[in-house]
């Protein structure tokens, strides 16, 4: 895996925008060469992290700016908008064992997140949020 | 997302093709609410065409589930792919449903 394969695009955060990411991610895959159990987990983490800035965040320009990345043994995404600062990573654990009368939906999916992907980091960069998530093909898992 | 449903022993067979996400999962609410509406307690979800589902699917299985208590009913799952049951598992959903090992099973666990 010595190229490199990079794809930038800037979509509405919105239900949209969430399509047209996660088409374009498949033909980034499709490109690139890379599993279709990476492809799902990016898509469900795509859907999980878009979904929440587009009903949460709401950047005043409605856009949030993604970056595909795959390099030698690393496939990375980036996911940049400029809503006031939130770290979605700081949101409290949802309790995964509560029983089915006591359990809520809410904090599912950033948990999600955390558990597909080898490593997912915030940061606040000039004034913009940038989330980061970075998984490698290899691993053998689903 | 496209939903084909079909009835088998007294039981509602729900299959969902493509992705259950934020754009899609309303569509699979709208299916289960018509179908509790028309009094379908025993339900099975089949996932053998389902490529991936995200939270948002999560929460839409997650009141199937207290609906089938609410009422005495049944939610059986078969025909996940590795994707799927790894975030049912990561959000701790595995132990909320009956998951069978293929449709056949299915059917007969959700029609007992």
């Amino acid at each position: 895996m010595g190229q490199v394969y990079l794809h930038r695009l800037t979509v509405a955060a919105s239900g949209a925008g969430i399509r047209r990411l996660v088409e374009e991610f498949g033909g980034f895959c499709a490109g690139a060469g890379l599993p279709d159990s990476l492809r799902r987990r990016f898509q469900v983490a795509i859907d999980e992290v878009v979904s929440n800035i587009a009903r949460h965040a709401r950047p005043a320009d409605g856009l949030v700016e993604v970056a595909f990345e795959s390099a030698a043994d690393t496939v990375t995404v980036t996911v940049e908008d400029g809503a006031p600062a939130f770290n979605p990573l700081g949101v409290p654990h949802p309790d995964t064992t509560a029983p089915l009368e006591s359990r809520k939906a809410g904090g599912v999916g950033i948990e999600v997140v955390r558990g597909l992907l080898d490593e997912v980091r915030y940061e606040r960069v000039g004034g913009r949020n940038r989330l980061t998530m970075v998984d490698r093909p290899s691993r053998a898992q689903p | 997302m496209t939903i084909h449903e079909v009835e088998e022993a007294g039981v509602l067979v729900l299959s969902p093709q493509g992705r259950i996400d934020s754009t899609t999962s309303s569509r699979l609410e709208q299916h289960l609410s018509t179908a509790a509406g028309q009094g379908h307690r025993r339900v099975v979800v089949d996932f053998s065409q389902v490529d991936y589902i995200s939270s948002a699917g999560l929460r839409v299985m997650l009141s199937l589930a207290k609906r089938a208590r609410d009422q005495q009913g049944r939610a059986v799952l078969f025909g996940m792919n590795d994707g799927v049951r790894q975030v049912f598992e990561l959000a701790g959903f595995l132990a909320l449903f009956t998951i069978a090992p293929a449709r056949a099973d299915a059917i007969q666990l959700a029609a007992v």
